[in-house]
């Protein structure tokens, strides 16, 4: 092994072979215990399948004259893509609780970088969730309104996207595990932020269907780029839009990035001091 | 002749354990073909005690202590065998046996944590359904006695460690019991809150002729309070006697680990068991009412320099392993 | 009976002074769940902004339902918020505990333990009935009474899906899937429920039980209908203690704990 090309190489694969290690023992673990799984399944499908009854009895009685433009193949479907994003807030748990026992410090001696452990545990328990309830969301879908058209580019198009939106959600969790270092409950300020990300999110409805100005004000809001952009690029594509939710995910993506790593910053330096 | 207030004949308490296979295709094959394997943790165990007995039930970790005193308080019932205690067959008789036993156990609190203990022994009171008039009689006796009247009203969390454990005894106390479990009561204390707390237990035990099962790893505790040692190990009983016959037996031994600046090769005693010899130090076993510690340390302080010294007793564990050993060569 | 409504008493007490030591948190907490809840409530203003009915729910039985929920959960976790923990106390056998007590270690445990936030529910679902067009001065009768009989059948609810633990290892995270699951649903326009999925609401996801069929009850009230709702309250208190009792049975057998020996 002394080529140099072959040994770049394997310096990537080290580095990152550790990582994927990570992100693939998570989804093991995800999937680990059958009933709570079967359990998860159930409780998916009986999820999706209300919304979508909600939004086919709703739609179809008002629908048309408040959303010309839009199908009722179109909202359902919307509403099973924002709604099979799996929200894991495990991040913020394990992080606050290995904060307040000093577990941190232990971990922070250790040969890997931290956030990226933990964005790789994220994303290996995010994962199967997320994939299972589309698939459940796609069958309830397809057998209350039929298919909707879908341009393959779009799919290639939402891809970066969706990595965004799952990153963008990470960093939350993240951040809210380390104000643990400074604030006693973060759990209790994080349930209130996250009504923020419920409502103004489009979670629960989608932003297209919101009043004015409403709509427009939520399209620039972090919560947006995280369970919308997908769904809304993919099903109700609009070429013109497509570039300027890169730019806001974007945006938002750096901005919590940039607080993290500068909270991560302050919270090292805060057990360098105390000592944990 | 004092009554028989618990009768344990013939108990046997085997679990089955599930065996789980691990992987994904293994969590199948155990969800549809599930494996079973016996562990016996008690194993025909009998004994008897009697009113007013303080006894001692001791062994180590994983050896059907607690299991043996959940079957005794009616929280698991037996594979087989006949218990009765106070009359009743525990696990008949769970709730109605619950008015006449108390426990303390370590790894349960009964107090409220962030309220003051009065409020935890006023609502034991009605949750025991004493007599008021009985109550405020016991519980003046029994602050005083633990002497506790200075923290009545503070809440837990801001108590000692020594405070709350006599203030969670007084507790267990309130109803009167007849028979009282106490898991490790002195651990954690000092000595002075360690003796206050053995003689109200001894005063208790005389004056209501309360029955104590204590289980302790504090020899001192065992030695203090208990006229008779049960010591339980894999599932058997492997010493049933008088605790005085334990301290004759095994209690005596001492164990000297010596550390040396000088080297100690020539060093070669005439009594006692070497446990670990090295070049700088060794570690000696001596049975301290045969052989003088002090004729030892004679030795050592006037034929070598010695770095340092440590003198213990033989470790709970290993009197109770040496004892099991002995009793399976019998 | 009598003397298990004064302990409760007793323990609603106790379990409030502790809360009390902690003033600020204590308002905290309770002031917070009220606001926390009214997020559900905007979402719902926004949908039926744009939405004016479905199948014959709008806002304002949307704002029943949440007034409702307040009530029933809030009621439960005040008096019985000790049931959310019996999966846990099951998996782990801190169980043992409450069985080496001379009263009902099902209603001990309930009444052992209540959230701050429990009166923040009820505060919430008082205010959130007080904005709907049912708050006459009957209207609050009818839901005080209704309320009384969700919050039984709720908490019943709570000791079957705990119950699971006791015949399934690691159950804890699928009880608490069902129960949130559960929930969840119940906050939806319960009317979208028809056909086959009412079965799923009744007997999977007890949704159409707990929040359905009372605000069902509230909007018609007679005495045939709250009957139907005394006999449910009745019956799924009959199932959800037995099968309590018969797990309990199993416990006692010691097979399923890692043997804390």
């Amino acid at each position: 092994m002394t080529s140099g090309v072959v040994r770049k190489y394997s310096i990537f694969n080290e580095s990152f072979g550790k990582y994927y290690a990570i992100f693939a023992i998570n989804i093991k673990s995800s999937m680990a215990y059958f009933g709570a799984l079967f359990i998860g399944f159930v409780s998916s499908f009986a999820k999706l399948l209300t919304y979508s009854l909600i939004y086919k009895a709703a739609f179809e009685a008002f629908g048309p004259d408040k959303f010309p433009d839009l199908t009722l193949a179109q909202v359902i479907w919307l509403v099973v893509f924002t709604q099979s994003i799996y929200i894991s807030r495990d991040t913020m748990h394990e992080i606050s609780a290995s904060v307040k026992s000093g577990q941190i410090a232990v971990f922070l001696n250790k040969p890997f970088s931290y956030p990226l452990f933990h964005y790789f545990s994220y994303l290996g328990k995010t994962i199967v969730p997320t994939v299972t309830d589309l698939a459940f969301g796609s069958v309830i879908a397809y057998f209350l309104v039929g298919p909707v058209p879908i341009d393959i580019f779009n799919v290639f198009a939402v891809l970066p996207l969706a990595l965004g939106a799952l990153t963008l959600i990470f960093f939350q969790s993240f951040i809210f595990g380390l104000i643990s270092f400074w604030i006693e409950d973060p759990d209790s300020v994080s349930r209130i932020y996250h009504k923020f990300d419920m409502v103004l999110g489009g979670r629960i409805i989608p932003i297209i269907l919101f009043p004015e100005p409403l709509r427009t004000i939520a399209l620039y809001l972090p919560w947006a780029q995280q369970f919308y952009s997908v769904g809304k690029n993919l099903i109700i594509p609009d070429h013109s839009e497509i570039i300027r939710f890169y730019l806001l995910q974007g945006f938002w993506v750096i901005f919590f990035g940039l607080v993290s790593i500068w909270l991560f910053r302050k919270g090292v330096k805060n057990i360098a001091t105390n000592g944990g | 002749m004092a009554e028989t207030i618990i009768s344990v004949k013939n108990l046997n308490k085997d679990f089955l354990v599930k065996r789980k296979e691990s992987g994904f295709g293994g969590a199948i094959r155990t969800l549809l073909n599930p494996k079973f394997e016996k562990v016996s943790a008690i194993n025909d165990i009998s004994f008897e005690v009697s009113k007013g007995e303080i006894i001692a039930f001791i062994g180590p970790n994983g050896a059907g202590k607690s299991t043996t005193i959940k079957v005794l308080t009616g929280i698991l019932y037996p594979t087989s065998g006949k218990v009765s205690v106070l009359g009743m067959t525990p696990w008949e008789k769970r709730q109605t046996l619950a008015f006449k036993i108390g426990s303390v156990f370590g790894q349960r609190p009964q107090l409220w944590y962030h309220l003051p203990p009065q409020d935890t022994f006023d609502l034991f009171s009605k949750i025991y359904e004493v007599d008021p008039k009985d109550y405020h009689e016991r519980l003046d006796f029994l602050i005083s006695a633990f002497e506790i009247q200075d923290f009545l009203t503070i809440p837990v969390r801001k108590l000692s460690l020594g405070q709350r454990m006599r203030s969670e005894i007084v507790a267990s106390l309130i109803h009167n019991p007849e028979v009282l479990f106490l898991d490790e009561p002195t651990i954690g204390l000092d000595i002075i809150a360690k003796q206050t707390i053995r003689e109200v237990l001894r005063k208790i035990n005389r004056e209501h002729k309360t029955t104590i099962f204590l289980t302790s790893h504090d020899v001192a505790d065992i030695e203090a309070l208990c006229e008779r040692t049960v010591i339980i190990n894999h599932g058997q009983i492997i010493f049933d006697d008088q605790t005085e016959n334990l301290r004759k037996q095994y209690l005596s031994t001492k164990v000297i680990k010596a550390d040396f600046e000088t080297p100690i090769s020539d060093f070669n005693p005439k009594f006692g068991k070497i446990l670990n010899k090295s070049k700088f130090s060794i570690t000696i076993e001596i049975d301290a009412k045969k052989d003088s510690v002090n004729e030892l340390l004679d030795i050592f302080l006037s034929k070598y320099k010695v770095a340092d010294l440590v003198i213990t007793d033989t470790p709970l564990e290993e009197i109770i392993s040496s004892i099991y050993l002995e009793a399976k060569h019998d | 009976m009598e003397s298990y409504i004064k302990l409760s008493w007793e323990f609603f007490k106790r379990n409030l002074s502790g809360h009390m030591e902690y003033r600020t948190a204590f308002f905290v907490e309770v002031f917070g769940m009220v606001i926390n809840n009214f997020a559900f409530v905007i979402v719902w203003v926004i949908f039926f902004a744009q939405f004016k009915q479905i199948k014959g729910w709008g806002l304002d039985e949307i704002l029943l339902l949440n007034a409702l929920a307040g009530m029933y959960y809030g009621l439960m976790v005040t008096f019985l918020g000790g049931y959310m923990r019996i999966g846990k106390l099951i998996s782990e056998g801190g169980l043992d505990y409450f069985l080496s007590f001379p009263k009902d270690p099902l209603w001990h445990i309930g009444v052992s333990r209540m959230p701050a936030s429990a009166l923040g529910e009820i505060l919430y679902g008082l205010i959130t009935f007080t904005l709907c067009k049912y708050a006459t001065p009957e209207g609050w009768a009818i839901y005080l009474l209704v309320g009384i009989l969700s919050a039984i059948i709720f908490s019943q609810f709570i000791v079957l899906a705990h119950s699971l633990n006791f015949f399934f290892f690691n159950a804890t995270e699928a009880s608490q899937e069902i129960i949130w699951t559960t929930m969840s649903l119940s906050m939806a326009p319960q009317s979208v429920f028809e056909g086959g999925v009412k079965f799923i609401m009744l007997f999977i996801f007890p949704s159409l039980l707990i929040a359905g069929i009372p605000v069902d009850v509230i909007r018609n009230f007679n005495v045939q209908n709250v009957l139907i709702l005394v006999g449910i309250a009745i019956l799924i208190t009959l199932l959800a203690q037995s099968v309590f009792r018969y797990g309990l049975k199993k416990y006692e057998s010691g097979n399923q704990i890692q043997a804390n020996m």
